[in-house]
């Protein structure tokens, strides 16, 4: 990993004021607002973790966002010039990205422990589950970066494909509502795993299902990042 | 090939797909993305291909569908493998011929730029000859003659007056002949330095630290083309020791004999290249092959030379 890009990366991410709102204060604002997970009247509480999730979601794709506007500006090309290879550039703003993710994840945790009291154990997971929502999403934000070559344009189909994403996935529409089909689409998509985690982590805790959703949000990151990774992100 | 792979594995994912929405279970869908991420990488990565192995028997455990697949998938990769081992074969063959043909070509444009400048320094040379001729031979009997002339007109004072005006004004026509013939040799003489100056003053104009010449022999039967692949083969030397061998004393002999000439760049090394022998070097060794002569290069721990020789013919020598 390369630290001056990782720095570099890191302030960027924050100078970006939509990065800064998806990022921090949406989901904290959320927070104050949740609904006690002990009190779950009409999967109320569910919905509020989902809102979370579909907030780091976004402010984890603006966070990646600034390989896009290496790539059209050709900083990256400059960069890739001198001694610092395409993995390095890429893991540093990997871990660039992930790094107000987790604390941001990690903050949600903390707070709600103190403010609503959760168990500390239905917190730890819950962290665990965004934090790995936000890696998967920044892979898909490099994706995102390898299949447009113009920022607005990525920007705009992002924000059509996750607001339909979070209608299929369950994040906005609960799962048992959903027809078998729109079930079966919105699978393909991460965030259906998440909402199945949260749904099974607020229902029963952590059994088979919230792993096994893990699981599979694991296997979207390691998949988006291989092909997100590629050289010809350039 | 890669689009009938594409399509093939997107039908066996397609179909796996299918039994997952269909069947319903999860185990599907799970060996679907496991399938998926393993392609990927597979993609990114040519060198594991043999991974196929580890899809086929996480496949054979659990859902024989997928294994199907799974097999699929690796009877593809088994052809596609070989497709593109033949077509880099190819390619290389390609590239192969391609570099052959580039390398050709500029040396065809160096040759031709270098018969220019051969021409222009036979003209100058040719210039210069005709000018010594002038001097040393034509115009000093010339001068002798006018001051021979001269010296006689003292002792024609009590001659007959016509006499001495056509006199007279054959000595002020000899005079300004003898200044026009001084004013030609003048005008012909070149300006530029050729044969062994010129190697001097490209090592004394280098920039770099010293660049140190030593001349041996004598230089004056040496053809002209001979000293143009010289200067070539001296300004690639340099720039190579610039290059390659920063803040380096270089030395560079030239001996002549009646029968060879061998111009030697020698410098230290700094770092040693894995390849010395560049696109330059090799063209102008196709050069001094052409005039019947080598070039070689020698790479030390410590040195670096590069050794021209050029053998001087039988009817240059004459």
């Amino acid at each position: 990993m390369n630290l001056t890009i990782f720095k570099n990366s890191l302030r960027r991410g924050f100078m970006n004021p939509t990065s800064l709102v998806a990022n921090c204060a949406l989901p904290l604002i959320i927070l104050v607002f949740i609904a006690d997970s002990d009190i779950n009247i009409m999967g109320m509480a569910q919905r509020s973790y989902h809102f979370v999730a579909i907030t780091l979601m976004f402010g984890a794709f603006f966070m990646a966002r600034g390989i896009q506007r290496d790539k059209i500006e050709g900083t990256v090309i400059r960069i890739l010039a001198g001694p610092v290879s395409m993995r390095s550039y890429l893991i540093s703003n990997f871990f660039a990205s992930m790094v107000p993710m987790v604390g941001v994840s990690i903050a949600l945790g903390v707070l709600g422990v103190v403010i609503h009291g959760w168990a500390l154990d239905f917190a730890a997971l819950l962290t665990l589950c965004y934090a790995l929502l936000a890696a998967t999403s920044i892979g898909l934000s490099f994706v995102w970066s390898c299949l447009f070559k113009d920022k607005e344009t990525a920007g705009i189909a992002f924000s059509v494909t996750m607001m339909i994403v979070a209608f299929f996935s369950g994040l906005m529409i609960p799962l048992d509502d959903l027809p078998s089909i729109v079930f079966h689409v919105g699978a393909l998509f991460p965030a259906h795993w998440a909402a199945r985690a949260i749904d099974a982590l607020v229902l029963n805790g952590a059994e088979n299902m919230f792993w096994i959703s893990m699981l599979a949000m694991m296997l979207f990151a390691v998949a988006y990042l291989i092909y997100g990774g590629k050289r010809r992100i350039i | 090939m890669k689009i009938l792979y594409v399509t093939c594995i997107s039908i066996g994912f397609g179909l796996l797909s299918l039994r997952w929405v269909l069947g319903g279970e999860m185990a599907g869908f799970f060996l679907l993305l496991f399938m998926v991420c393993m392609t990927l990488f597979r993609w990114r990565a040519a060198g594991y291909r043999w991974t196929v192995v580890v899809d086929c028997v996480l496949c054979a455990f659990f859902d024989p569908w997928a294994f199907g697949v799974a097999v699929f998938n690796a009877i593809l990769i088994f052809f596609a493998e070989i497709w593109e081992k033949e077509k880099k074969r190819w390619q290389d063959q390609r590239d192969e011929e391609a570099k052959r043909y580039y390398e050709l070509e500029s040396l065809q444009s160096d040759l031709i730029s270098a018969t220019t400048q051969i021409e222009r320094m036979t003209a100058v040379t040719e210039r210069a000859r005709i000018a010594r001729e002038i001097h040393d031979n034509a115009g000093h009997e010339i001068v002798a003659a006018f001051i021979s002339l001269q010296a006689a007109r003292e002792n024609f004072e009590n001659a007959d007056p016509t006499a001495l005006r056509l006199y007279d004004t054959a000595l002020e026509r000899l005079e300004a002949g003898v200044e026009k013939i001084r004013e030609a040799v003048h005008n012909l003489a070149p300006v530029t330095a050729i044969g062994v100056d010129a190697l001097q003053e490209i090592c004394d104009k280098f920039p770099a630290p010293s660049v140190e010449f030593k001349n041996f022999g004598s230089t004056n039967h040496v053809p002209v083309h001979i000293w143009n692949i010289l200067e070539s083969c001296l300004n690639e030397t340099l720039t190579n020791a610039a290059k390659h061998a920063k803040n380096q004393d270089i030395t560079v002999y030239l001996d002549t004999t009646p029968h060879i000439i061998r111009l030697c760049t020698e410098n230290k090394i700094t770092k040693k290249t894995e390849n010395p022998q560049g696109h330059g070097l090799r063209n102008l060794r196709h050069r001094a092959i052409s005039a019947g002569g080598s070039l070689s290069v020698n790479a030390t721990d410590e040195k670096f030379s590069v050794v021209c020789v050029i053998p001087i013919k039988e009817v240059s020598i004459k």
